[in-house]
C-alpha cells in the first residue's frame, strides 16, 4: 500500500537524482557522486548493524579494500568491469572472515574487534608500499567505458554510479523482503529464540557481515573511479565511525536511512567548512546530542510522533 | 506397544556441588500431553534446557524416536522437529504477528539459498492462517507483536512453537501470569493441536 | 641480552600505564556497563591541566591534587550525568558512540582552542640511568612501573578491604541484589566514575614526561587500554594489570625484533587471539549465558 505522500517523495527524489546533477557545476556533480558512493557503503552497513543487529566499527576498511583492489587491478592492465566484481568478491570473503569473531563475542567486544580489523587493514595500506604505494597511494585511476561509450566524463560517471546504486538498492530490497530479511530481524531482536526456531544464527551472522562488506567493496571501487586517487587516509577509523554515524543518523533498520544519513554526512562537512578547526568539535558535540535526543535516527521521527499520538489517545502520559 | 517419542534416562545436571537435575527418567508417548510439575526452583527449566541442548548434561541419555540426541544443539534439535517456548515471553516484538509465525517455521523449508529466492512467506501463508484462526488472532495479525496485551503475546508465543508441525513441543510454564479464562483456552488449544497432529500422522 | 632486558623493563613501564587506564575502564564496565571511548582523552586533559597549573606556579604535587579534584567533578560526575546515565537505558552501543563523539570533540577542542603542539612535562623521577648488573634502565621506567603497580594494588585493596569498596563490588556483580541490600547504587556507581578519573590522572602524570603532552596523546592509549583489559579478563582487576603488562612488553619486543611499523597492531593481534581462543581473558572466569 503506497500512500500519496510516498509517491510524491518518490517522484521528487527521481527528479533530483536524474535532473539536478545536469544543472549544477562540476563540483556539485562530484558531491552527488560522493553521496551515492557513501549511500551504497552505508546500505551494506545498515544490513549488518541495523537489520542484523551486529556491531561493526570497521566498515571503512572494506571501502578501502574495494578501492585499492580496483586501482591495483586497473594499474595491472585489467578492465574496470573485472575490477568491480573482484572488489566485491574479495570484500565478501573478508567480511566472512570478520564475521567469525562475531560468533564468539557480542556488542562492545565485537565493536572493538571490528575496530581492530580497521586498524590492521589501514596499517597494511600504509606500510605495504610494494602493493598499495604506501602513503603516496595510487594515482590516475581510470574510469570504465561501456560498449565503446566512455564514462570518463564527470556527468556520465555520475549516472553510472546512480545506475549501480539503483541496482544494489533493488537487490537489497528483494533480500529484505525474502525470508532472509525476517531471519536477520529475528537474529537482531532475539538470537536465542531464533536459534530455538531453527534459524542458523551463525550462518546469518556471517552473511550479514559478508554482504555488508561486499556493498562497501563496490562502493570503494566506485570511489576509486570517482576520486581517481587512492590513499590510506579516507579509510581510517574516523571514516568507519562516520559511516556508523550515517547509519544511526538516517535511522538504523530503516531502508532509506543510508540515503538520508549519507546526505547528512556528506553535506554537513561542506556547510561547516567555515568553522575550520572547530568543525570536528561541533561534530563530536552533535554526536552526543544526537544519541541523547534522537537515537533512532531521522527516519524514526514519524514513528515517534505516531507512538506519542497513540499514547495520548490511550490516555497514558 | 508403540515406542516412546521422547525417552529420558538417568539425566543429571550439576553446577559444582548443586545437583539441579538428579537422575531423572521419563518417557513421552506419541499423542500424549505430559506434565512436569514441581515447586519454584526445583529444576524444571534446567531439565528443559538440558533436554533441549541449551546446557550440557553431566550424565544420562536423551532419545528422540529411538535416536540418541543427548549432545545435540538447540539448532539441531529444531531440525529434528523439537520446538519449545521459554519461561519468559520471547516473541519478536518489532515484527507483525503474522511475520512472527512465518519466521517460526521458514527455516524448515528448503535450503538457505532457496529461501533467498523464495516468496516472502515461504509458502507458509496457509499454515499461518490456520493457526491464526485457531488461536483467534486473525484481527491482530498485522499488528506488531510488541503492541499486544500480555495474554495475546503468550498465544503468539505458543502458536510459534507449533508452526513448523513439530513432532515434540516443550512448553515452559505456558500459563504463567495469565488470567484463568486464558488458562482454559490454552488447555483447549493444546488438546486441539495434539488431536490435529495425531490425525495428520495417522 | 642487555637490550632485551632494557626493552622488557620499558615495556613493563608502558604496560603499567596501559594497566592503569585499563583498570578504570574495567571498573566502569563492571559497575555500569559503560564503555568509555574517550578514556585516552581522560588522560590527555589532566596532563594539560597539570601543565597549566604548574605554569601558574603550583608545585607538581599540588597541581596533581587539584587536577584530580577537577577530574572527579568534570570527567567523573559530569561524564556520568551527561552521557552515561541518559544513554545506558538504550543499550551499550549508544554510550560507545557518544563517548566516541566526546573523544573527537575533546581532542579537537584542545587542538583548536588551546594548543596543537607537543609540550614537555616535568619528570617525577629524573632522567638518570640506573645500572642493575649489566642492564641500564632509566629511573623513569622503573619509577613508572613501581608507581603503576602500587596504584593497582591500592585500588584492589580499596575494593576488597573497605566497606565502600565491597559495596562497589556488589553493585558491579548484581545491581538488583545490591539495591535490596540497601546499598546506595547511584552513589557507588559515581564512586566508580571518580576512581576512574583519578586513575586516569595518575596515568597522565606517569606517561606525560616520556610521551610529551599533546592533543592526540590519548588517541591510541584508549584503545590499547581496552585491549589490555579484555586480554587480562574483563571481570578482574589483577587481570587488567597482567593484560597491560603483556601488551606493553609484546609491543616493545615486537617493534624491536619483528616490525616497527606494525607496533600498533601487536595489542590488536593479541586481543583477537584471546577473544577467539579464550574469550574470558587470561585471568577471567568464563561467563555462562542464562536463558
Amino acid at each position: 500500500m503506497i500512500r500519496r505522500s510516498h509517491w510524491l517523495i518518490g517522484v521528487a527524489a527521481a527528479v533530483v537524482l536524474l535532473v539536478a546533477p545536469a544543472l549544477v557545476r562540476s563540483y556539485g556533480v562530484y558531491l552527488f557522486g560522493y553521496w551515492l558512493v557513501f549511500a551504497i557503503a552505508t546500505m551494506g552497513l545498515n544490513l549488518t548493524v541495523g537489520y542484523a543487529g551486529q556491531a561493526s566499527l570497521g566498515h571503512a576498511a572494506f571501502l578501502g579494500v574495494g578501492a585499492y583492489s580496483l586501482a591495483i587491478a586497473m594499474k595491472a592492465g585489467f578492465s574496470f568491469w573485472l575490477g568491480l566484481p573482484v572488489a566485491a568478491g574479495l570484500c565478501f570473503v573478508l567480511g566472512l572472515g570478520l564475521g567469525f569473531p562475531a560468533l564468539r563475542v557480542q556488542s562492545v567486544y565485537l565493536a572493538f574487534a571490528t575496530l581492530g580489523f580497521n586498524i590492521a587493514m589501514w596499517l597494511v595500506m600504509r606500510n605495504e608500499e610494494w602493493l598499495t604505494g604506501g602513503t603516496s597511494g595510487i594515482d590516475d585511476v581510470g574510469r570504465p567505458s561501456l560498449f565503446g561509450l566512455s564514462l570518463a566524463g564527470n556527468l556520465a560517471y555520475y549516472y553510472f554510479i546512480l545506475a549501480v546504486a539503483a541496482v544494489l538498492a533493488a537487490l537489497l530490497w528483494a533480500l529484505l523482503r525474502s525470508p532472509w530479511g525476517k531471519a536477520f530481524t529475528a537474529l537482531r531482536d532475539n538470537p536465542i529464540r531464533a536459534e530455538s526456531l531453527g534459524i542458523d544464527v551463525q550462518a546469518y551472522t556471517l552473511l550479514a557481515f559478508a554482504i555488508g562488506a561486499a556493498y562497501a567493496g563496490v562502493a570503494g571501487a566506485l570511489y576509486a573511479g570517482l576520486v581517481q586517487f587512492v590513499e590510506p587516509s579516507p579509510f581510517s577509523l574516523g571514516a568507519s565511525f562516520l559511516m556508523y554515524l550515517m547509519v544511526v543518523v538516517g535511522g538504523a533498520g530503516y531502508f532509506f536511512g543510508p540515503a538520508v544519513g549519507a546526505a547528512v554526512g556528506v553535506l554537513v562537512p561542506e556547510w561547516l567548512r567555515f568553522t575550520q578547526g572547530w568543525y570536528l568539535v561541533v561534530f563530536g558535540a552533535s554526536v552526543i546530542l544526537l544519541m541523547r535526543w534522537l537515537p533512532g535516527g531521522l527516519l524514526s521521527i514519524p514513528d515517534r510522533v505516531r507512538a506519542r499520538r497513540a499514547a495520548v489517545t490511550r490516555g497514558t502520559p | 506397544m508403540t515406542a516412546p517419542l521422547l525417552h529420558v534416562a538417568g539425566l543429571c545436571k550439576s553446577y559444582g556441588a548443586i545437583r539441579a537435575v538428579q537422575d531423572v527418567s521419563f518417557s513421552v508417548m506419541p499423542g500424549e500431553i505430559f506434565g512436569v510439575i514441581g515447586p519454584n526452583g526445583s529444576g524444571k527449566t534446567t531439565l528443559f534446557n538440558t533436554v533441549l541442548g541449551q546446557i550440557a548434561s553431566t550424565a544420562g541419555t536423551i532419545e528422540l524416536d529411538g535416536r540418541d540426541v543427548t549432545h545435540r544443539s538447540p539448532l539441531q534439535l529444531s531440525r529434528c522437529g523439537v520446538n519449545r517456548t521459554f519461561q519468559s515471553l520471547q516473541v519478536f516484538g518489532r515484527m507483525t504477528v503474522r511475520d512472527n509465525l512465518l519466521v517460526a517455521a521458514q527455516e524448515h523449508r528448503g535450503s538457505m539459498l532457496g529461501r533467498l529466492l523464495a516468496p516472502s512467506d515461504c509458502g507458509l501463508g496457509p499454515r499461518a492462517d490456520e493457526l491464526l484462526d485457531l488461536f483467534r488472532l486473525r484481527d491482530v495479525a498485522g499488528r506488531r507483536a510488541g503492541e499486544l496485551s500480555y495474554g495475546q503475546q503468550k498465544l503468539v508465543d505458543i502458536a510459534m512453537a507449533f508452526m513448523s508441525d513439530p513432532v515434540l513441543v516443550l512448553l515452559d510454564e505456558p500459563c504463567a501470569g495469565v488470567n484463568p479464562t486464558l488458562v482454559d483456552r490454552i488447555r483447549e488449544l493444546l488438546q486441539e493441536l495434539t488431536r490435529r497432529a495425531a490425525r495428520a500422522s495417522s | 641480552m642487555a637490550d632485551f632486558l632494557q626493552l622488557l623493563v620499558s615495556g613493563l613501564a608502558t604496560g603499567g600505564i596501559y594497566a592503569l587506564a585499563g583498570l578504570g575502564f574495567t571498573l566502569l564496565w563492571q559497575a555500569s556497563g559503560t564503555i568509555n571511548f574517550a578514556q585516552g582523552e581522560f588522560v590527555m586533559l589532566p596532563a594539560f591541566a597539570m601543565l597549566a597549573l604548574a605554569g601558574l606556579g603550583l608545585p607538581l604535587w599540588a597541581a596533581f591534587a587539584v587536577t584530580c579534584g577537577l577530574s572527579v567533578v568534570v570527567l567523573g560526575w559530569g561524564f556520568k550525568r551527561g552521557i552515561a546515565d541518559p544513554l545506558l537505558r538504550h543499550g551499550h552501543m549508544p554510550v560507545v558512540v557518544a563517548s566516541l563523539g566526546l573523544s573527537i570533540a575533546l581532542r579537537n577542542g584542545v587542538r583548536a582552542g588551546y594548543s596543537a603542539e607537543a609540550h614537555p612535562f616535568p619528570s617525577l623521577f629524573g632522567d638518570d640511568l640506573l645500572h642493575l648488573g649489566s642492564v641500564a634502565v632509566t629511573r623513569a621506567d622503573l619509577g613508572t612501573l613501581v608507581a603503576a603497580l602500587a596504584l593497582v594494588v591500592a585500588t584492589q585493596a580499596l575494593l576488597s578491604r573497605t566497606v565502600t569498596g565491597r559495596a562497589m563490588q556488589a553493585v558491579a556483580q548484581d545491581v538488583d541484589t545490591a539495591t535490596v541490600l540497601g546499598i546506595d547504587v547511584p552513589r557507588m556507581v559515581f564512586y566508580t566514575f571518580a576512581v576512574n578519573a583519578i586513575l586516569a590522572c595518575a596515568a597522565a602524570l606517569l606517561v606525560a614526561p616520556t610521551y610529551l603532552v599533546k592533543f592526540d596523546m590519548g588517541e591510541t592509549l584508549g584503545t590499547k587500554a581496552f585491549f589490555a583489559a579484555v586480554i587480562g579478563g574483563f571481570n578482574n582487576a589483577r587481570g587488567t594489570l597482567l593484560g597491560g603488562l603483556v601488551v606493553g612488553v609484546c609491543e616493545n619486543l615486537g617493534a624491536a625484533y619483528v616490525s616497527a611499523s606494525y607496533k600498533d597492531a601487536v595489542a590488536l593481534a593479541i586481543f583477537l587471539l584471546v577473544i577467539l581462543v579464550r574469550p574470558q581473558g587470561l585471568l577471567g572466569k568464563p561467563v555462562e549465558r542464562k536463558v
